[in-house]
């Protein structure tokens, strides 16, 4: 089954070397497959990011059965569009964006973000020295998904996506001040929960 | 930096693995979205160019299932050594995988037609036995189970793929028959 993903006049272009794709390297030639619409190519090129993909979007929707819509909706999108993707990011970050305003999307749609403010000085850095080198990527990972909402998906794109507080305070249609105190807070909440994990484990 | 954002920092790539989706079903809905086109001659030719060399290939596939039932006493034998309550999950996974290899067997497997994922699964099984290698040395804890089961998880997924793609083969094959007629 294919995903059309170029018009024709897109593919003229990309055979005229309009179109910064080259196939030479393997990763271009598989993007010329992809922009011809050949689903083996379609397949491998969702096969190679897949997993990354739905890492990021189960930590902004932690239910599954959302976060694999996203991902659906995600590289149908990317199948689309394919030939719009400029090589001024890598292939990989280019997906993952698409990923993450896919999920903000549903987020907004689905659901009304609240963003439960910090109690009085609960933003000092005053927890107890944590033995971090203790917590592995899979207790981060399932400590990241029980978050409250506003602050997991602040935390996700400030810590994990790298996005500045201002590009979340846009996303999110929140203040930058706002982005900083629940990404303050996401830390403190995490940090207790992989206190108490670490000293139930021991 | 604190120690949390450092640690996540030394993570980061770890976190971009760290849980495995249900490749085929989303793989699935994405080809069940209206996008959806008519296939192009490009991917009969492609099942095609596959399905020749699927004979010359069964002896590999048979080579592969031997090195599987080797691996498997292997894996029983450090089984007895985790909690028992992960005795039984890890029994469960086995025979869910077990279920899965089973459909395999049926379909006449061969290492061309899903040629990726069998090389995934081999270097799976590669991890594992180094697992193995290294399990009287482990504590017999929660995180050790949990590294056993990931492997089952892990294998679940590939054969799965590796059937579904067997079945389109499958189906193209049907397909291309009918038309003869």
């Amino acid at each position: 089954m294919l995903l059309q993903s170029a018009p024709a006049a897109t593919l003229e272009r990309s055979k005229q070397n309009t179109c910064p794709v080259q196939a030479t390297d393997p990763e271009q030639d598989l993007l010329q497959r992809c922009l011809r619409g050949e689903s083996q190519a379609q397949f491998v090129l969702y096969n190679r990011y897949v997993t990354a993909m739905y890492n990021a979007a189960i930590r902004l929707l932690p239910q599954a059965p959302e976060a694999e819509d996203v991902v659906q909706e995600s590289f149908t999108k990317v199948f689309q569009q394919l030939h719009t993707f400029r090589n001024e990011s890598t292939l990989g970050a280019w997906i993952k964006r698409i990923v993450v305003n896919t999920a903000l999307n549903t987020l907004r749609s689905k659901r009304k973000l609240t963003f439960v403010e910090l109690s009085n000085g609960a933003d000092r850095e005053d927890e107890p020295a944590a033995d971090a080198d203790t917590w592995d990527a899979r207790m981060l990972h399932e400590a990241i998904k029980k978050l409250p909402d506003g602050c997991r998906i602040v935390f996700t794109l400030f810590a994990i996506e790298e996005m500045g507080h201002k590009a979340i305070a846009q996303a999110l249609d929140i203040s930058e001040s706002t982005s900083k105190t629940q990404y303050m807070r996401a830390k403190k909440l995490l940090k207790d929960q992989l206190l108490k994990s670490a000293s139930w484990t021991h | 930096m604190d120690p949390l954002e450092k640690r996540i920092k030394e993570l980061h790539d770890e976190l971009q693995q760290v849980e495995q989706p249900d490749r085929l079903a989303i793989w699935n809905g994405i080809e069940r979205r209206p996008a959806l086109q008519a296939q192009s001659p490009s991917r009969s030719a492609w099942i095609w160019s596959a399905a020749a060399a699927v004979l010359l290939l069964i002896g590999a596939g048979a080579g592969f299932w031997w090195s599987e039932t080797r691996h498997h006493n292997a894996e029983i034998a450090g089984l007895n050594e985790l909690p028992p309550e992960w005795q039984a999950k890890v029994q469960e996974y086995q025979l869910m995988v077990g279920r899965r290899e089973n459909t395999l067997r049926l379909s006449s497997p061969d290492t061309f037609t899903a040629s990726d994922e069998f090389r995934e699964l081999q270097v799976l099984d590669s991890l594992q036995q180094t697992f193995l290698a290294d399990f009287e040395a482990l504590p017999k804890d929660q995180r050790t189970a949990e590294r056993y089961l990931h492997y089952y998880e892990q294998k679940m997924r590939i054969l799965e793929l590796i059937i579904k793609e067997i079945e389109i083969r499958k189906h193209e094959e049907q397909k291309r028959i009918q038309r003869q007629i």
